[in-house]
C-alpha cells in the first residue's frame, strides 16, 4: 500500500508539470494584453509601454515560464500582476472555504443520493420510486447558474430563510451545497438504486433473509456495501465536476474561493494568479483521486495493491 | 416496517427545515419621504449648497450608521499614485483628499487641502499653498514635504501608475517651505489642474515607508473614513476619521463623517446584487440589469440614481487603414444607417425615462468641456447612406441584400464585449442599407487585440474622463499600436490634439475641441452609439450620497434615515 502511494505520489509530478506548461502556453499565446485590465479605458502608449516594462509582460514565453518556476521551486508564487500580492496569501486564504464547499457538496450528494437510491431500489415501481427519479432527472437536467438564482429568489428574497451571499457560517452554506450537489447526488441515485436492485437479488441477499435476518441488516450491512463500490468511483468522477462547479457557485452566490479567482484570473490574463492557482487545483485533484482509489481496499476485501514481495 | 421507515424520513425532514431556519433580515422599511423618485445627478447640475450649515442638533442626528454598498468586481489596489480602475477608485476617494476640488455648477476649481494655487507665466510651473491643520489617519502631519513624495511617487519611472496623471509632462517637485510647494512640468498641460482635482490624492509618506509593497492592502490618508480591514474577495471596510475637518465648500457640510462605518462588498453576479439589495443585505448596489433596476425603481423602497459618465461616450472606433473602412463614404453612410434612438430604446428601453443612456451622435459627452454639439452631423438617414454607398460603388448586383464592389461583398467586422447589446442592433439596422455586418462577442482582452492586430474594423472605446484631452488616446498617432484603435496617423490631427492639450486659455481651448469634435464627425472616424450612464440603485434610507461629475459616490455627506 505504501509502495502503490509512493508511486503514484511520484508520476503526480510530471502530470502538475505538465498541466502547468499547457495553461501558461495557451494562456500566453490567447490573444489579450493584460494591461487592459489593469486600466480604465485607454491610456496613452508611453504609459502602457512602461507597465508591461515594469511587469516583463514583453518578454518571451520560455524566459517568463522560467522565471516563474525558478521561483516556484523555492515556494515563491510570484505576486499577482494586477494587485501585487503574494500569490500564495491568496491562495492560502480562499484554499479552505473552496475545499469546505466542496466537502459539504460531496458530503450532501453523497447521502442523499444514497439514501435516494436505496429507497427508490426498496421500493421500486412505487411512487416513491418515481418520485425520487423524478427529483433526480431535475437534478441532471437543469442548469447550476440558473438552479442557484431560482433557489436565491425563493429563499433568500421570498422566503427570507437564508443569505444570499458570504461564507464561513452554516446557514450560507445551505443552498450553495445544495446547488452543487444536486448533480453529482442525482447521478448517485440512479446508480445505487440499479446497484442495489442486482445486488438484492444475489444469492447472498437471498441467503441473509432465509437465515432469518432482519431487514435493517440485509440492506444495510450486506447489501448496500456492496452496492456502494461502483458510486465510489463516480464520487471519485464527480469531484471534477464538483470543482468545475464552484468556479459557478462561487460567483452566483459571491463566495470567497479559489474558483472564482481562476476565473478573474484567466479574464484578466494575470499569469502568477492562474498559476498558482492551476498548481493548486491540480494537486487537490491528483490527491482527491488518490485517496478515491485507496478507498477501494476499505470496502472490498478483493482489492489491494501493490505487488507481493514489498 | 414501512410505516416506521416512513415516519423516521418526515422526522429527519422536519429536523433538516428547522434547523435550517434562521431568522429573516427584514427589508428596512424605513419613513419615505421620496416615493421611489429618481434622482438625475447629471453631472453638471444642481450642485450640493456649500457650506449650507445644519443646525448642530440635526448633525449630530444625522450621526451614526453603517452603509454597505455592493461593486461588482474587486478593487485591484487602494493606493492612488498606482491604480486607475474605477472599483478601486470608487473606495480610496473616500480615503484620500485631493489638493483641490472642481465646483460642478460653475466648473472652477475650489480649495481643498490646497488654499490657493498660482500658475507661472509658462504655463509650466504650478505652486501650491497647503492647508497647515491637516493629518493623515496614521497622525503625521500633512505638509509640502508630502506632496511633493505623492507627485514623484505617481510618476516613478520603476513602479508606473496605471491611473491618470501628466504622464509625460511631469518633471519634478520642489518644497518651497513647510506648506508650499512647486510642481514643475515640461511643457504646459490644459488638463493638469483637472489631474490635481481627481487623479492625485495624497497618500502618507510614513505610511508608504511603513508598509512598503503592502501599502495599497494598508491605505493611509488624509480622506474622511480611514482604512479598517480588506478581506481580499469579499469586502473592505473603511470607519469614520473623527478629526476630519478639511472637506472643499462644494460639500454639503464640515467636520467629520456622518456614516460609521463604510463597507464594499464584492458581488460578481448582478442577479445576486440585486438579490442582496432586496432582502436588506446591502443598501446600494451597481450596475443591476436595466429590468431589475427599473423594477427596483418603482418600489417605494428604493431610488434610483444616475449620472452620465463623462468624457467619450460609448462610440465604436472605425479602423481607417483597413478596406473597407478606410472609405469615407463607407464609414459615413455607416453613421447614417444607424438609428441611435431606436436602438437605446430596445437596448435600455427602461431607462430612458430616467433620461440614463440616451443616444450618443458626438465623440464627447454633453457634461464635459468642449463638447460642441454643432458637431452632430448625422441624423438617421438610410436614403442617404445608400446613396453615399451607391455612389462609392457599392451595390447590390446578386440580390442578397448585400452591397458589393468589384466582386466583394461590403463586410464589416465589429468587435464588442457587451452581450445582446447596442451593436447587435446596429447589426440588423446596417443590413438594412446592404452592410454585413460580423459581430464577434468576446472579453474585453481580445476585442482590443483584434482591433489592435488590425483584424476587426470597429471596436469599442468608451473613455470616462473629465477632461477631453482624452482623445488623444485614440486619435494620435504617437498611439498606434496601443489605444489609436482608428489607426490615424495624420500629422494635421496630431498638432490639432497637441494644440487642445497645451492651451490653458478656456476659450480658445473650447474652440480647439470644437474644432476637433467636427474634424472627428466629418471624417466619421467613430461611430457613436450611446452615452454611458452609471446607475446605482439604493434603498431610500440612504440619504444624500451625491455623485461627483465623474459619478463617483461621496460618502462624506452620507446619512443614513433612521439610524
Amino acid at each position: 500500500m505504501v509502495g502503490y502511494i509512493r508511486r503514484r505520489l511520484l508520476l503526480a509530478m510530471p502530470t502538475v508539470f505538465g498541466v502547468m506548461t499547457f495553461v501558461f502556453l495557451t494562456l500566453y499565446l490567447v490573444p489579450g494584453d493584460p494591461v487592459t485590465a489593469m486600466v480604465d479605458g485607454p491610456i496613452s502608449a508611453e504609459q502602457a509601454q512602461a507597465i508591461r516594462d515594469q511587469l516583463g509582460l514583453d518578454e518571451p514565453f520560455l524566459v517568463q515560464y522560467g522565471k516563474f518556476l525558478a521561483k516556484a521551486v523555492r515556494g515563491d508564487l510570484g505576486r499577482s500582476i494586477r494587485t501585487n500580492r503574494p500569490v500564495i496569501t491568496d491562495i492560502m486564504e480562499l484554499l479552505p472555504f473552496t475545499i469546505q464547499l466542496s466537502i459539504a457538496a460531496v458530503a450532501l450528494a453523497v447521502i442523499l443520493g444514497v439514501t435516494t437510491g436505496v429507497i427508490a431500489a426498496y421500493w421500486r415501481n412505487t411512487w416513491i420510486d418515481s418520485l425520487s427519479l423524478g427529483v433526480s432527472l431535475l437534478g441532471v437536467s437543469m442548469p447550476i447558474f440558473w438552479l442557484g438564482l431560482i433557489l436565491i429568489y425563493i429563499f433568500s428574497v421570498r422566503l427570507g430563510w437564508f443569505p444570499a451571499t458570504g461564507q464561513g457560517s452554516l446557514e450560507t452554506m445551505v443552498m450553495p451545497a445544495v446547488t452543487l450537489a444536486w448533480f453529482a447526488g442525482a447521478v448517485i441515485t440512479r446508480l445505487v438504486r440499479s446497484s442495489m436492485l442486482d445486488v438484492m437479488n444475489s444469492d447472498y441477499v437471498i441467503m441473509a433473509r432465509a437465515k432469518g435476518l432482519n431487514e435493517w441488516a440485509v440492506v444495510g450491512r450486506h447489501a448496500l456495501r456492496n452496492a456502494l463500490i461502483p458510486v465510489i468511483t463516480i464520487v471519485g468522477l464527480q469531484f471534477g465536476n464538483l470543482l468545475v462547479g464552484t468556479v459557478i457557485i462561487e460567483t452566483i452566490f459571491a463566495r470567497r474561493g479559489l474558483g472564482r479567482f481562476i476565473v478573474t484570473a484567466i479574464l484578466e490574463k494575470d499569469f502568477p494568479q492562474l498559476q498558482g492557482a492551476v498548481l493548486f487545483t491540480a494537486l487537490f485533484y491528483i490527491i482527491v483521486n488518490l485517496l478515491v482509489d485507496i478507498s477501494y481496499g476499505l470496502f472490498d476485501p478483493r482489492i489491494h495493491f501493490g505487488t507481493h514481495e514489498s | 416496517m414501512k410505516r416506521k421507515i416512513v415516519q423516521l424520513c418526515l422526522f429527519g425532514l422536519v429536523w433538516l427545515l428547522a434547523a435550517c431556519q434562521t431568522a429573516a433580515p427584514a427589508v428596512d422599511e424605513a419613513d419615505q419621504e421620496q416615493p421611489g423618485e429618481v434622482q438625475q445627478e447629471v453631472a453638471t447640475s444642481e450642485a450640493p449648497a456649500p457650506t449650507e450649515a445644519a443646525p448642530e442638533e440635526s448633525a449630530d442626528e444625522r450621526s451614526g450608521g453603517t452603509l454597505i454598498y455592493a461593486l461588482d468586481q474587486e478593487p485591484d489596489l487602494l493606493d492612488p499614485n498606482k491604480s486607475g480602475i474605477r472599483n478601486a477608485q470608487i473606495v480610496f476617494f473616500n480615503i484620500f483628499d485631493a489638493l483641490i476640488a472642481l465646483d460642478p455648477v460653475t466648473q472652477e476649481f475650489k480649495p481643498w487641502l490646497a488654499t490657493s494655487w498660482e500658475i507661472s507665466e509658462d504655463g509650466r510651473s504650478y505652486t501650491f499653498h497647503l492647508r497647515d491643520d491637516v493629518t493623515f489617519h496614521d497622525g503625521t502631519p500633512f505638509n509640502a514635504e508630502a506632496v511633493a513624495f505623492n507627485f514623484e511617487r505617481h510618476h516613478d519611472p520603476d513602479s508606473p501608475t496605471r491611473g491618470q496623471g501628466a504622464i509625460g509632462y511631469y518633471e519634478s517637485s520642489e518644497v518651497l517651505d513647510e506648506f508650499t510647494v512647486r510642481i514643475n512640468l515640461n511643457e504646459p498641460l490644459a488638463a493638469f489642474l483637472d489631474y490635481c482635482s481627481f487623479a492625485y490624492r495624497m497618500v502618507s509618506p510614513a505610511g508608504v515607508e511603513q508598509f512598503g509593497d503592502d501599502f495599497s492592502r494598508n491605505p493611509v490618508g488624509t480622506g474622511p473614513f480611514r482604512f479598517v480591514e480588506w478581506v481580499a474577495n469579499d469586502h473592505i471596510t473603511l470607519e469614520r476619521y473623527e478629526d476630519h475637518n478639511w472637506a472643499p465648500e462644494t460639500m454639503m457640510h464640515q467636520g467629520p463623517a456622518f456614516l460609521d462605518t463604510v463597507i464594499f462588498r464584492q458581488i460578481p453576479d448582478a442577479g445576486t446584487r440585486a438579490a442582496s439589495l432586496e432582502n436588506g443585505e446591502v443598501n446600494a448596489a451597481v450596475m443591476l440589469p436595466p429590468v431589475e433596476a427599473e423594477r427596483l425603481a418603482a418600489d417605494p423602497d428604493f431610488q434610483l440614481l444616475v449620472g452620465v459618465a463623462p468624457g467619450v461616450p460609448f462610440v465604436f472606433a472605425l479602423n481607417t487603414t483597413k478596406p473597407p473602412t478606410n472609405e469615407l463614404a463607407v464609414r459615413q453612410a455607416m453613421n447614417y444607417g444607424l438609428d441611435r434612438e431606436a436602438m437605446v430604446n430596445i437596448v435600455f428601453g427602461p431607462y430612458q425615462q430616467y433620461d440614463a443612456n440616451t443616444a450618443a451622435h458626438n465623440i464627447l459627452t454633453p457634461n464635459v468641456f468642449g463638447y460642441d454639439a454643432s458637431a452632430e452631423i448625422y441624423d438617421y438617414d438610410p436614403e442617404r447612406a445608400g446613396q453615399l454607398l451607391t455612389d462609392a460603388g457599392w451595390v447590390d448586383n446578386d440580390g442578397d441584400g448585400i452591397r458589393e464592389k468589384d466582386g466583394e461583398p461590403l463586410t464589416i467586422i465589429l468587435a464588442t464585449w457587451e452581450e445582446q447589446s447596442v451593436a447587435d442592433v446596429a447589426q440588423v439596422q446596417l443590413r438594412d442599407i446592404g452592410i454585413n455586418v460580423d459581430l464577434r462577442v468576446m472579453p474585453a482582452l481580445s476585442v482590443n487585440e483584434l482591433q489592435r492586430e488590425g483584424e476587426s474594423h470597429g471596436s469599442p472605446v468608451p473613455a470616462a474622463r473629465s477632461d477631453p484631452d482624452v482623445l488623444t488616446l485614440f486619435m494620435h498617432s504617437r498611439n498606434l499600436g496601443n489605444f489609436n484603435f482608428t489607426f490615424m496617423n495624420d500629422p494635421e490631427l496630431d498638432s490639432m490634439l497637441d494644440a487642445a492639450s497645451i492651451e490653458t486659455d478656456r476659450e480658445k481651448r473650447a474652440n480647439l475641441y470644437s474644432e476637433l469634435s467636427h474634424f472627428v464627425m466629418e471624417q466619421a472616424l467613430v461611430m457613436p452609439m450611446y452615452n454611458r450612464d452609471n446607475l446605482v440603485v439604493a434603498t431610500t434610507n440612504v440619504r444624500d450620497m451625491i455623485f461627483d461629475r465623474a459619478f463617483f459616490p461621496i460618502m462624506y455627506d452620507t446619512w443614513m434615515e433612521g439610524g
